[in-house]
Order: C-alpha cells, then structure tokens, then sequence
C-alpha cells in the first residue's frame, strides 16, 4: 500500500510533497466573474493596461478589468512561480477548473521548467461559468466527466487531475453548483480523491456544502474548504465547521485590501487578522486541519503587476507566524504535513 | 468660533467655512529620510537601490522605511498631480503635517496651494528626537515657545508664510526629554495663539495619554489637541473612550495603508480600513462624532497613485461611499470630513 499524489507529470509518493500551496492559480481565466464598469471614469480604466500607475485602481476593482483576470501566460507563470521555489516551496495546487479555462498542458511545462511539483484539479466553477450543456447533465454524468479527468486524463490531455475543485459555489447555492457538489463527492469516494470548494459568500454557506457533502457519503477528511478568510468571521460558526472534521483554508494571504469590490457587504480581513483565526484554531485543537494558500492568479496578486505573487507566505507570513510565536512544529503542520495527508491517496 | 475666526493657510487667512473638506494630516512635500534603516543583507541593499517600478513593489511594500528614494516626496510637479486627484473628487483643504526634521517647504506648498487652488495650511514645530537639529537640545522651552510663535505670528523662517498648526509633533516611545520640551513649549504657544497641536504618538498604548498629560499640566486646551495615528497606536475601546472623554480629537489617519504587517514597528498589526471604520462607527455610537477625524499621512512614494498606492484621494474615492453603505449618516460624514477638522483648525 502506497501513499501517492497525482501531478501533472505523473503520480509521486506523498511523502515527496513537501512545502504546499494548496489553492493557487498559474494558468487561468477569471473572465466569468467580469463585471462591467458602470461609472464612466471605470471605463477607462477597464481597458487599461495594467502600469504602477493604474495598480491602486485596479486593486478596488478586480473585477472589472478583463485583461487583470486571465493570466495565461506560461513564461510569466514559470518566473512567478520561481518565487515561491526560491523561497523553499515544493507543490502548488492549481484549483483552475472548468468555467476558468484550465490548461494541464500548460502546467505540465511549468513543472518541468521549475522544478514544482503541481497538481491539476477537476471540477466545475460557479454558475456564469458554466456551459450551456450543463443543465441537462445529471450528477451521474458529472462525476464520470471528473472520475475520467481523475483516472485518464483532462480533457483528453493524458494529464491526470489530483484534486477535484475548487467547485465553485454562489450564494443562495445554484441547483447546477449543487449538482456539481454532490458529483464531486461521487468523484471523491470512487477515486480518494479531495475536495476543495470556494464557498458562497456568506457566513452559512460553508455549513450548507458540507452538510451536502457529508449527507451524500463524503468522508470529511477529503474536504477543504476554502476561502475562510472572506466567509466566516464568527468564532461559533467557524468552530462549528471546524467540529466537521474538514480541513479549513485561509488562501487570501497576501490580500490585505478591506474593501471587497465583489462584495461590498463583506469587509475582508488582513494577513493579521488570518493569522489570529489560525492562532485561535490552534489553541481550539485544530492545528491538523489547517492549510494555506494565496490563490494568487489574477494579475494583480502577481509580483510583475505589483502584488505579492506565490512566494509571499514564505517570504512573509511563516516568519512572522515565528515571531509571533506559532511553533515550528505547527507551521510544518500547515505548510507539509495537512497537504500531504488532505492530498494522499491511498494505493495498492 | 467667533465671526472673525480664521484658519491660517500659505497663501493667507481663510474663513472656516472657506475650508470645505479637509484632510488634517498629510504631507505633499517632505523628506523621512531621517527614518531610513540601511538593510543589512546585500540582496536587501541591492533592492532598496533599485528605483521604484511596478515589479519590484513586492519588496518596497514589506520594506518602507528602507529604501531612501521612497522616503522623499520631493517632486513639486508629482505632488501637484496627486494633489489634483484630491480635488477633483471634491476635496478642498490639505493639512500639511511636515514639521522640523522632515524638510518642511513652506514656499513649496504655496506654489503648490497656486497651481492646484487648494487650501493648504502649513505646520510649525518638531519632528521626532532623533530627526532634531543640534541646537534644540540647547534651547530652552522658552525659546522653543518663540520660534512655535514667531513661525505662527510672523512666518515660518523668514519665508512670510504663517504656520496654521503645530504638528506633527513627533514622539518616541519612551518620550525623549527633548521632545518633552517641544510639547511644553507647543502648549504655552498655544494659549497664546489658539493654534491647534496634532500629535504623532509613540508607538505604545500608553503614549497618548502620557502626552496628552503633558500638554494639559503645560496649560493646553484639550478641544486644540489631535492625537494622530491613533490606529496603530491605541487597540482597546476602553483607551479609544478615556482619549476622547478628555476632549481632544482623535485622529484615524492611516487611511489606505492597510499592510497589517508594520515593517516600523513588527509587534504592531496595523488594521484595516475596515477596522478603523468599526472603531469610528463604535466612537459615534458612545456619542464622540464630534472629535473624529480622518486622513491619510501620505509620507512616502509609494502611497502615490503615481507608485501604485492610493494618495490623497483614497477617503473621497473609497472609504465615504463604503461608510454610506455600512450606514452612517451624511450628517456624520459632513461632521468627520468638514465640520470637525475646520473647528479644530480655527484660530
């Protein structure tokens, strides 16, 4: 019995996973959650390229920039992703799946010229970008479409998926992002497989996918749930999730913007305020659930166009979490040990 | 405020209701070179000599205080540029807070008070200790009063234009006893001119109060005290309150810095814009909307649109629509960007 990971130049013992990002994009297209800029000043900017001087603009309006948005360039991922080697990572979890124009081909190349191990993943974004066939696919066929990209190939590519998400779900939960849900967990218990999902944006939402996740025979150490840092401020709630048994993923670092142009409703939280949430996990018990990610992606996040790119937790966030007094020990939990055993699928 | 009250700025007396908006801290034309911190690693050299381009803000932004070039807004025309950003989303008054020791240019902010048609309202006074020139450690607190006077009175060395406040006052933590010098003197200048005193604290919980302690025992009046930079320095609501009950203005000044790691000061998490706003919405609430104030301190390149940061224009372009938003009334958001920063300006 062998403990094994799927990468995009084939599988590897999880024991050689070592420091993980575990949501990250290197090669996507965000264009689905494009929004087109009312105020006539905006649109301008939108179709702007992207210079020090337009930054500050851009970073109040993620969204409404298409060119911020698609980052496909493998060149440009590869020197990117460098940072975050340079820095002594090891793997990078791509959570581009359908809906975000996926391209395992691509991340093949930056793990050959890198040197990273890189997992690819399967699955379906939210609801705008979702093709038009996908209405009237079933959950049953859903999860053939990923069982296939798990155990053949993406999309006909040979390139295996090793993670199935991040499943994109809106708030209130779309009946086909639901669909896409219960699949994943067809997916997850026929190939071991984990989930990772990118919840709505609400504090209940986490709550509701893991019940669905759990009711339709998930274990729960195969679910991640993401995007915690912009989803759950309650302590209740976050505890209650917790209590699930699933891993908890603070993937915003290196987003310190308060001001959420997706959701102005929400007021997102800083790098101190994740590590407080994760110091407070900690002390609850739950150092083995925790993973972390900068799902860096869009152009802005990337250090070429001014953000912090791959490398910042590395470079920033594990020292300070030291100075501040986080063991060593638990710092090795959250960057190795939780992906490894998030992402370990068992084999004969 | 009697009817011939007026707000001191570069080009001259204004009436209060001139004013308009205001942002009272902020610094358009200044050098902090004196908080320059040489890296002590070549690749931290090497960086901190690179010019500031938009792919090597990863590193400027973790490392503010130790790269020099940052610590200059020296270019007259970039800081008209930048300055225009704010009046054009309705701004009207700036409050430059550049005391001694960071290169105060008071005929540089006349020219730029010209070429924008913003009030500008220029400092006196004393930056932090380590940023003093050699001879304030042999002046008395009297002839430190002269000058703060003389700079208010008559005009700021010999240049004929008058200082509007004083401050920043810079302080350390502990206080350096020459800088206890300058807020004795800062307080007597006050009663005999009226001019209000803003305060950049030491960076420790207890700083404000002990200043504020200071001033008062020196004769000051509480409603003519700002403290600045209250976010990173007081945490609890309890202190926010005690700061406020005494009377003087509360400053959240750090508007669109919002880093939380604070390459200044590590044991520090700076909050966000949305923190400050949570403690502004729970100050109105215990009744204190009336001592609120708000700005930026722009203070290195990087807070320019111009170096990919937010610059002057950040609370108009951003934070009041959100405060809207997150409920609070036009009434208070008239209070924190005109009607406060104006009364405390009025001499």
């Amino acid at each position: 019995m062998t403990s094994q990971v799927q990468t995009v130049l084939g599988p590897i013992n999880s024991s050689e996973l070592g420091v993980t990002m575990m949501h990250e994009h290197l090669l996507a297209d965000a264009a689905a959650l494009y929004q087109a800029p009312t105020a006539p000043e905006d649109r301008r900017m939108a179709n702007e390229l992207i210079t020090i001087e337009t930054v500050n603009w851009l970073r109040y309006h993620f969204a409404n920039h298409l060119d911020n948005l698609k980052q496909d360039d493998p060149e440009i991922a590869i020197d990117e992703a460098m940072m975050f080697k340079l820095e002594g990572g090891n793997t990078i979890v791509d959570c581009t799946v359908t809906g975000m124009s996926p391209n395992p081909v691509g991340l093949a190349n930056i793990s050959r010229a890198t040197g990273l191990n890189v997992i690819a993943a399967t699955g379906l974004y939210v609801q705008p970008s979702h093709s038009s066939n996908i209405p009237q696919m079933s959950e049953e066929d859903l999860a053939q479409n990923m069982i296939s990209d798990l155990t053949e190939g993406i999309d006909g590519s040979g390139i295996k998926a090793g993670i199935i998400g991040e499943i994109g779900c809106s708030w209130p939960l779309h009946a086909d992002e639901r669909k896409a849900v219960i699949a994943s967990s067809i997916a997850s218990q026929s190939t071991g497989a984990a989930i990772s999902i990118h919840p709505g944006r609400n504090e209940d939402a986490p709550k509701e996918i893991i019940n669905i996740l759990l009711e339709a025979g998930t274990r729960p150490e195969k679910i991640i749930m993401g995007h915690l840092d912009r989803t759950i401020t309650d302590l209740h709630k976050l505890k209650e999730l917790a209590e699930t048994g699933c891993y908890l993923e603070y993937d915003l670092f290196g987003q310190d913007i308060s001001f959420y142009p997706l959701a102005p409703h929400i007021a997102r939280i800083s790098d101190a305020q994740r590590i407080e949430f994760i110091e407070w996990l900690i002390y609850e018990g739950h150092i083995n659930q925790i993973v972390l990610g900068q799902d860096a992606g869009a152009k802005v996040n990337l250090t070429k166009w001014g953000g912090h790119g791959y490398g910042h937790i590395l470079r920033i966030v594990t020292p300070w979490m030291r100075q501040r007094g986080v063991t060593e020990q638990n710092i090795k939990a959250m960057l190795v040990d939780n992906p490894k055993r998030a992402l370990s699928v068992e084999t004969e | 405020m009697t009817s011939s009250s007026y707000i001191q700025t570069v080009l001259g007396p204004i009436s209060p209701a001139e004013a308009g908006v205001t942002m009272p801290h902020e610094h358009l034309l200044s050098d902090v070179t004196c908080l320059y911190v040489e890296p002590t690693t070549a690749s931290d050299r090497f960086m901190s000599r690179q010019p500031i381009t938009i792919d090597n803000l990863w590193w400027l932004r973790y490392h503010y205080n130790n790269h020099l070039d940052n610590l200059r807004l020296d270019d007259e025309r970039v800081a008209i540029e930048e300055a225009l950003l704010y009046g054009q989303l309705g701004g009207q008054t700036i409050v430059d807070a550049t005391t001694i020791g960071e290169s105060p240019d008071p005929l540089g902010l006349a020219r730029i008070s010209r070429a924008t048609g913003l009030n500008i309202v220029a400092a006196t006074g004393y930056y932090v200790a380590p940023s003093h020139p050699p001879n304030v450690n042999d002046m008395t607190v009297e002839e430190i009063t002269r000058k703060l006077v003389s700079d208010i009175t008559t005009g700021i060395d010999g240049t004929g234009i008058r200082a509007g406040i004083m401050g920043e006052l810079g302080c350390s933590w502990p206080l350096d006893p020459n800088e206890r010098k300058v807020l004795t003197a800062a307080a007597i200048a006050q009663q005999e001119t009226n001019v209000a005193i803003s305060i950049h604290p030491g960076r420790n919980e207890e700083a404000p109060k002990e200043i504020i302690d200071i001033l008062l025992e020196a004769g000051a009046s509480p409603e003519k005290i700002i403290m600045g930079h209250i976010e990173r320095t007081i945490f609890e609501m309890d202190d926010l309150e005690r700061i406020a009950s005494y009377g003087c203005y509360i400053e959240w000044d750090l508007f669109g810095q919002e880093l939380s790691y604070y390459s200044l000061a590590p044991h520090i998490s700076r909050p966000t814009d949305a923190q400050r706003l949570d403690q502004i919405a729970a100050l109105t609430k215990k009744g204190y909307t009336n001592k609120i104030l708000v700005s930026h301190d722009i203070g290195g390149k990087t807070h320019l649109v111009k170096y990919g940061g937010h610059g002057y224009g950040h609370i108009l372009r951003v934070i009041v629509p959100w405060m809207y938003q997150r409920g609070f009334t036009e009434k208070t958001v008239r209070a924190i960007l005109i009607d406060n920063p104006t009364t405390v300006l009025a001499i």
